[in-house]
């Protein structure tokens, strides 16, 4: 199936719900509100010529200035017709988004790491907590307006965690 | 709250496999409930080698972020290179442009590495379920490999080699000789391995019917590389979704059916073997001609006519320190790994600075299978499953 | 509506209005055109012709940036023969461009770098016509001060020249024809540079060829940190960039974006070196030997504690940021309980606030000045006080040509060159020239009134200012800080109220956060918020205080007493009462005051300032040195006098971000023309100088190299009489004597000399008395 054919076949289903579509470098991506987002990926998965049973990965790209400040992103593929498709949803700061964790297992730990890093909640998602960072982290580092070397408030948690005088603890700089 | 932390009788109890481990291959906190011997529940921690590498790349130019790469995956760093290039260079749109010399390059490169990592694998696998021989032997053949590596890049570990647009410098003189001697010598490297494990009773009786995942599972969790070809899924990015010029090559892809850890490792044995066979058929189809194309908008252009000419001079000061202007848009590209499928999806807002990197590590998804595949199982298991899905921190925690 | 055009760009229709150019529009949508010479700050020139694009009908490529919108055009930017049309002007660019990008300054941020790059230059065919033998190399100008000039570098387009000329209206860098036939930028006389050293050439230049001496070799432009901050040096505010390297501030640049367009003068341009450690407080000193802060706190807290309310008084610089101020107030107020603070913001635009008529607005944006069609300037240098204004004079009545200018001072100053209705009165006289313009006016508008004066108005100057629909008021400082200040704000006020609502009020100040004081409730007569308060305690009065003993002990935060006392009443307030003296720089005050605490330059402080505007402009922290801020200085004292605190207060007062100034005025008042007694045949002024603001200024490199010492400014008859030549040292006499070299400049008027302020070593208040800038002076040939 061609990416044209692809395309088609999920306006004829969304068409209302799908806020924008690109195709560059071959690849088809389709942007849709969040409250259809599961419908849309158990419609891929399930549709016996589509078939996208393989879920690449889960990430999220921040935008500050825009209102709906983080983009989600999907990237799918169907391992009996060798097909490649991304789909794309936007959400608020504060909002919740449904999880894919039900569908597709792999989904499970890249929505932790996007929950851990963005802030990004996810609803029915079995065990959300933070996976790369320590639990009692505050924050979360990929967001644009987090500096790239660190709040000076991370110094607390340090302290918190190692006895007094063991370890020299690190002088924050000035950050870009 | 997770089920692994909460002891429901007085059997239970709650065991941590702490991240400082001879076995676990890294730094790896796995917490595991035990009713007696047997697995009831499990929860792996990771995040202690996290370095932030996503959050560097967007401070960084697409040239500065080459050497990154290779601390992702540190046993096989040109297939980092490799994934990471041919995903800016899709993102460019240079993909066709590349010389043909310069993909047969990649190719040896990708392979050798292929090689290297699974000697470790074979190496520290056996290691940890107590044959240790097998260690002395593997790594013999990777000093060979390195030493090669250290010929053509002058690097051991990290190599940095493989470039946007090329590699960075053509083969010595001398290395293709010793490529040959290396693939026929190998063969019956490899025919020892198997005389040391596959029909020995202890091994069988450690790995036969454990750490077992099935077909449909293994798709759904998201593994991929051998550890899928290991439960019968037929997947191969080399042959399916192919890059470089490996249309050209003739290799099979070992597949068996049994999803356990047994099977896993006839799969990584074959693919060692079908690896050397490739080397073999790109020692004579190799052509001459240049490594790196010759494209001024993106890549650095020869030293004399930088030296001689004011505004290639101009121009590379803007390529260095801006970094070239890449097309606004979004692309993912995997690579096949020897761990897995290691993707690089860019996002690029046409700054010379990519706006959001992420890197889809092979060693992160398998790990979180890991709780399926050691339930019902005994604490020992545990050592044979983490050898057999052969993880590395350094590209799991970024 | 019937002024939108539609035009067509790479076959996208967008909508324009009718004069904008080519260029606006492409930028405004987001379309990418090259264009080197052009800058929003003084619009198109047409030198570079890189910004050619392809009209569909036309033959030639046209110039977008100078090109006005018509209905229905079709415009390509990318076609072949734009390409090929740019590409021969880089080609003739690169033909002398030296192989200079490893050891060239620009390099990293050079416009003809990313010109190359964009084009994809990869040959050069007129490489062949440049015999390196034919041309000579062009010269490289190593004797001019601060500004380092190399025309091999320069691409010629005409920014350098046009900046001068249309921005900053000094006009002193012309294309010269030379004697190897071709033509390189120079001073217009070909003597060495002699100019404001503003810096405005250099930050324009789009290669290395105009290049700063000051940042020369330092550092390489990416490996720099920018920080935005804001300007101390007087209350513009303009807001600048800090590139900072490893701790240290190597340069300040501005940006396109911000209110003041990118412009920035001497003080603020090429004085960061005033941070460095070596001019600054270095450990707190306590009866003039060093100590440690906690022991120095303590004593103030001591002091403090032993003396009742009524004895104790705190005086703020005015260059602290409002938090510092609204701690200071809070500390006073409630636990010393003493009302006995003021400013130095009450020696100028304190007067001017107390008494402001109804209807005229008191806080404008510098660029609505560009709504009125009158400026009148009145009683001081504006080019002087606050480069700002005279920057946006420049550009309403040069550039834009919307406005007229009316100048009212005791001579002509660098505005009068743009052309203007010249209202002259003799220094002193400042109340009875009020007075009589307000007569003139009065009359011309019809309103009935008793006030009057005895000069008399040219008839131009009243047609022009009673047709203005709106007036913008140019307030010099140096009027309000006469000894009858208070009587010449209230003539003015009553000037202000005959337009009512008509009026925009500039009144400007070289203390960077005055309007701050006024915001924070410092100032004498003025409440938190600037609301009305009677009048308790004035800085005038503290000399006498203190001698009188009523005054013991005295808090000064930022507050250099040798800025606004001679050197002997200083000398007698820091003998008699108990000083506390809060600072970050090095001066005069630090060997004589009691306890000395250093706190953190504008650099390494966080905060706001208030500026002209009424904006709340924040200063950032750029480098980390091991001192506290002012306001964290006091909430220690205050926490060690026994009370806390409350720093909600603050940030409370600082989120509320806009003034509740009273204007009651609504009705004439009488203002008695006192004047000033000048005995001797020479009056002498007290003016302010273009490259000092406070004495710490005197730290900074570009203000020191652009003018060492301070002159005297004489009329060459009155020179000629006393057998005085240009460049001679004389002794002048008031109070009491300064030796200063002479200047003879005909644009003074006879019988009147002048001597600056704030240069450090000099202090001419000594020869003028406190706070006053009249004395009638002496002057004697020294040697």
């Amino acid at each position: 199936m061609t990416n044209t054919e692809l395309l088609e076949r999920i306006k004829s289903k969304f068409g209302d719900y799908i806020i924008e579509h690109d195709e560059f470098r071959g690849e088809l991506s389709v942007t849709i509100k969040k409250e259809k987002l599961v419908e849309l990926m158990n419609f891929l998965k399930n549709e016996p010529d589509m078939l996208f049973d393989y879920l690449v990965l889960v990430t999220a790209v921040d935008f500050p200035d825009r209102e709906e400040r983080f983009d989600l992103v999907y990237e799918l593929r169907s391992l009996s017709y060798k097909m490649i498709m991304r789909v794309k949803t936007r959400t608020k700061e504060d909002e919740p988004v449904d999880s894919v964790s039900g569908i597709w297992h792999s989904a499970n730990w890249d929505e932790r790491e996007v929950y851990d890093m963005f802030g990004i909640k996810f609803n029915n998602h079995p065990d959300l907590r933070r996976i790369l960072m320590p639990d009692d982290w505050e924050g979360h580092p990929l967001r644009k307006d987090y500096p790239l070397k660190g709040k000076p408030e991370d110094d607390l948690w340090l302290d918190r965690h190692l006895p007094e005088g063991l370890l020299k603890k690190p002088k924050h700089t000035r950050m870009p | 709250m997770n089920e692994a932390y909460v002891v429901n009788n007085e059997r239970e109890v709650i065991l941590n496999v702490g991240p400082q481990h001879p076995a676990t291959h890294g730094v790896l906190r796995y917490v595991v409930k035990l009713d007696g011997e047997r697995i009831v529940d499990s929860d792996p921690q990771v995040g202690f080698l996290h370095r932030g590498i996503e959050k560097l790349a967007e401070y960084m130019t697409y040239h500065q972020f080459n050497p990154y790469t290779d601390r992702l995956d540190y046993l096989a760093s040109m297939n980092n290179n490799l994934a990471y290039v041919m995903a800016v260079e899709k993102l460019l749109g240079i993909t066709d442009q590349i010389p043909e010399r310069a993909q047969y390059i990649r190719v040896i490169m990708a392979e050798l590495g292929r090689i290297a990592s699974h000697l470790v694998w074979l190496a520290t696998h056996a290691l940890d379920i107590g044959a240790m021989t097998v260690f002395l032997y593997s790594f013999r053949e990777r000093e060979y490999i390195i030493d090669m590596f250290e010929m053509a890049c002058g690097n051991r570990l990290t190599y940095n080699y493989i470039r946007i647009g090329g590699v960075a410098r053509d083969l010595p003189d001398g290395f293709m000789d010793r490529l040959k001697e290396f693939t026929k010598l190998f063969y019956g490297k490899v025919k020892e391995y198997h005389q040391l494990l596959t029909k020995n009773r202890i091994w069988l009786k450690r790995t036969k019917d454990v750490g077992y995942i099935s077909k449909e599972d293994a798709i759904n969790y998201g593994i991929a590389g051998p550890c899928t070809r290991g439960s019968g899924v037929d997947w191969d990015l080399r042959r399916d979704m192919p890059y470089l010029v490996y249309p050209e090559l003739n290799f099979e892809i070992p597949v068996y059916d049994e999803g356990d850890v047994y099977a896993r490792y006839l799969v990584r044995m074959d693919e060692m073997v079908q690896s050397n066979r490739i080397l073999e058929q790109c020692i004579e189809k190799i052509p001459d001609g240049p490594v790196m194309i010759d494209e001024p908008r993106y890549v650095w252009e020869p030293k004399e006519r930088i030296m001689m000419n004011n505004y290639a001079l101009m121009k590379h000061f803007v390529k260095v320190v801006k970094g070239f202007k890449a097309p606004p848009g979004e692309v993912y590209f995997g690579a096949e790994n020897p761990k897995g499928e290691l993707g690089f999806y860019i996002y690029s807002t046409g700054e010379g600075k990519p706006y959001r990197l992420k890197i889809r590590a092979p060693s992160f998804i398998n790990i979180s299978a890991m709780p399926k595949m050691v339930k019902g199982g005994l604490i020992a298991d545990i050592i044979s499953v983490i050898g057999s899905l052969d993880f590395v921190f350094g590209e799991c925690d970024r | 509506m019937a002024d939108t055009v539609k035009v067509k760009i790479n076959g996208k229709e967008y909508e324009a209005k009718k004069d904008e150019t080519i260029l606006q529009v492409a930028r405004r949508n987001g379309i990418y055109i090259p264009a080197i010479c052009y800058s929003d700050r003084f619009g198109a020139i047409g030198a570079c012709r890189i910004c050619a694009v392809e009209i569909v009908g036309m033959k030639k490529p046209m110039l977008s940036c100078a090109m006005k919108v018509k209905d229905g055009m079709e415009i390509l930017t990318d076609s072949e023969k734009v390409i090929e049309f740019r590409k021969n002007i880089v080609y003739e660019w690169d033909k002398f461009h030296p192989l200079q990008c490893g050891v060239c300054d620009k390099s990293g941020e050079c416009g003809l770098q990313d010109i190359n790059y964009e084009l994809n230059i990869t040959e050069n065919p007129l490489e062949k016509e440049a015999d390196p033998l034919s041309v000579p190399n062009r010269t490289i100008h190593y004797e001019w001060k601060i500004i380092h000039h190399d025309a091999n570098l320069c691409i010629q387009c005409r920014r350098c020249v046009t900046i001068c000329d249309r921005v900053v209206n000094f006009g002193i860098l012309a294309l010269v024809k030379k004697e190897w036939g071709g033509r390189e930028i120079d001073t217009k006389d070909g003597k060495p540079l002699d100019c404001e050293f503003c810096g405005q050439c250099v930050s324009i230049c789009p290669t290395g060829a105009m290049s700063s001496k000051l940042f020369k070799y330092k550092a390489r432009p990416w490996e720099m940190d920018k920080v935005r901050t804001t300007c101390q040096f007087c209350a513009s505010g303009c807001q600048m960039d800090l590139n900072v390297k490893d701790n240290k501030v190597l340069r300040v640049t501005s940006e396109d974006d911000t209110p003041n367009m990118a412009n920035l003068c001497n003080l603020g341009r090429f004085n960061y070196s005033v941070v460095e450690s070596k001019n600054l407080i270095n450990s707190p000193k306590v009866n003039g030997s060093s100590s440690n802060l906690d022991v120095a706190i303590k004593k103030a807290a001591d002091i403090l504690k032993s003396h009742g309310p009524d004895e104790i008084a705190a005086i703020c610089g005015a260059r602290e940021t409002v938090e510092d101020q609204l701690a200071l107030k809070l500390f006073f107020e409630n636990a010393i309980k003493t009302s006995n603070i003021d400013s130095f913001a009450s020696t100028h635009i304190g007067k001017l606030f107390s008494v402001l008529p109804k209807g005229v607005s008191p806080l404008n944006n510098v660029s609505d000045m560009e709504e009125c069609d009158v400026i009148f300037a009145f009683g001081g240098d504006v080019a002087n006080e606050m480069p700002r204004l005279d920057w946006q004079t420049t550009r309403n009545v040069k550039l834009l040509k919307k406005s007229k200018l009316v100048t009212a001072y005791w001579r002509d100053t660098k505005i009068d060159t743009l052309g203007s209705v010249a209202l002259r009165y003799e220094p002193g006289q400042e109340v009875e020239f009020l007075n009589s313009l307000f007569g003139s006016l009065a009359g011309a508008l019809n309103v009935s009134t008793d006030i009057k004066g005895s000069i008399e108005i040219p008839e131009d100057a009243v047609k022009v200012l009673s047709e203005a629909k709106k007036i913008a008021f140019l307030v010099g400082q140096e009027a309000l800080e006469r000894p009858n200040g208070s009587d010449v704000a209230l003539a003015l006020a009553n000037l202000m109220l005959l337009f009512g609502d008509k009026v925009k009020l500039y009144a400007s100040s070289k203390y960077n956060n005055s309007y701050g004081a006024i915001y924070s409730g410092v100032t004498n007569g003025f409440d938190l918020y600037g609301k009305s308060k009677e009048k308790v305690f004035s800085l005038y009065d503290l000399p006498k205080l203190v001698e009188d003993g009523k005054i013991r002990a005295i808090f000064l935060l930022n507050a250099d007493l040798f800025t606004i006392f001679s050197d002997e009443d200083a000398r007698k307030i820091f003998d008699k009462a108990d000083v506390i003296y809060l600072d970050a720089y090095m001066s005069d005050s630090v060997k004589y005051a009691k306890v000395v605490i250093p706190v953190a330059t504008f650099a390494s402080t966080d905060g706001h300032y208030v500026n002209i505007e009424g904006r709340f402009n924040r200063v950032r922290k750029a480098i980390d040195r091991d001192v506290l801020m002012a306001k964290d200085v006091v909430i220690r004292i205050a926490g060690q006098y026994g009370y806390n605190l409350p720093i909600g207060y603050i940030k409370e007062a600082l989120d509320k971000a806009t003034f509740d100034l009273d204007q009651d005025m609504d009705s004439f008042r009488n203002v008695q023309s006192g004047g000033f007694d000048f005995t001797g045949s020479l009056k002498g002024v007290v003016v302010y100088s273009k490259f000092r603001s406070g004495i710490f200024s005197s730290f900074g490199e570009g203000a020191s190299i652009a003018m060492e010492e301070p002159v005297l400014e004489i009329n060459p008859e009155d020179a000629q009489t006393l057998g005085i030549e240009d460049g001679n040292y004389v002794n002048v006499e008031g109070l009491s004597a300064l030796r200063v070299k002479a200047k003879i400049d005909d644009q003074m008027p006879k019988g009147v000399v002048s001597i600056p302020l704030w240069f450090a070593g000099y202090n001419a208040y000594n020869v003028s008395g406190s706070l006053t800038n009249l004395f009638s002076a002496k002057l004697m040939k020294g040697e």
